[in-house]
């Protein structure tokens, strides 16, 4: 976590990690012994030339973009939501299909963020694959906040509130 | 002092210094090698106990410097280990390196009162 916040390249990342386990293995000595606490140790690490970034005004206005799309599609799924609970098609559709289509919009949108996977060099296999797992969470807590939302409409309909 | 003293009471300040140029002389004359041979290396020379926290980071550098090269091989039945060796950069850099160590000890030594004695050598 550390070396990412650092902005190490993550197939640096699988290196030095590579490299305190074989270290480690050899000769028996504790990984915090040899190599420190690992916010001191990824420390060192740290990049001695800062990686190249879009400018401020450009990263600024790709921001606003992401984030005014973000609140469309998320109001617009709440909408449909809503609707489902109250059991009112929007402009003639089913708020169902709304709502496959925003989600299929959030899912596809979390798949599509640029990842740096941490590659182990000797296998050349990824640790971990961050891809799937933010599409996953993304798709489950967009999922589960609709769920709540349809029943607790359903419930406020069903009491005529 | 005896020497042992001496020898575990490095000023850290002259192991850093010299950590690079020994570490880069170490591969080129042993290598391809291992961290913890390197580090084994430096110790039964006689320049302390180098740990890997010290050690990885500077073969880190020098293989940035395109002073060394690093391959995996796979270890018996553990994960591995990395593999060091000097390229021919390495080779030239340690030469240059040697002879501008070689010229600054001298006059460091030249500047030093000659009647001390304990050199640690």
């Amino acid at each position: 976590m550390r070396l990412r916040m650092l902005d190490v390249p993550g197939e640096r990342i699988g290196e030095i990690l590579a490299e305190i386990e074989a270290h480690v293995a050899a000769t028996g000595e504790p990984a915090r012994e040899a190599f420190g606490p690992p916010a001191d140790y990824a420390q060192q690490w740290k990049p001695s030339v800062e990686p190249e970034r879009r400018p401020a005004r450009r990263r600024a206005t790709g921001f606003i973009g992401h984030l005014a799309i973000g609140l469309g599609i998320s109001f617009g799924l709440v909408h449909a939501a809503y609707e489902v609970g109250r059991g009112v098609p929007v402009w003639g559709v089913s708020g169902w299909w709304w709502m496959a289509l925003g989600l299929l919009l959030v899912v596809g949108s979390a798949a599509r963020v640029p990842f740096d996977p941490i590659v182990d060099p000797r296998s050349g296999q990824a640790r971990s694959n961050p891809r799937r797992v933010v599409v996953v969470g993304v798709a489950a807590v967009t999922g589960l906040v609709l769920a709540g939302g349809m029943v607790a409409v359903g419930r406020l309909v069903t009491l005529g509130i | 002092m005896q020497d042992t003293e001496l020898i575990t009471t490095w000023p850290t300040p002259w192991t850093r210094a010299s950590l690079e140029i020994t570490v880069l002389a170490l591969v080129c004359t042993h290598g391809p090698t291992h961290g913890y041979d390197v580090a084994r290396r430096l110790r039964d020379a006689g320049l302390g106990e180098v740990k890997g926290g010290t050690l990885y980071p500077v073969l880190g550098r020098l293989a940035e410097q395109g002073l060394l090269t690093s391959g995996w091989v796979a270890g018996d039945g553990g994960p591995g280990r990395k593999i060091v060796t000097a390229t021919p950069e390495g080779v030239a850099e340690l030469h240059r390196r040697t002879v501008q160590w070689q010229g600054w000890t001298r006059r460091v030594a030249a500047v030093l009162p000659t009647d001390a004695t304990g050199d640690g050598s």
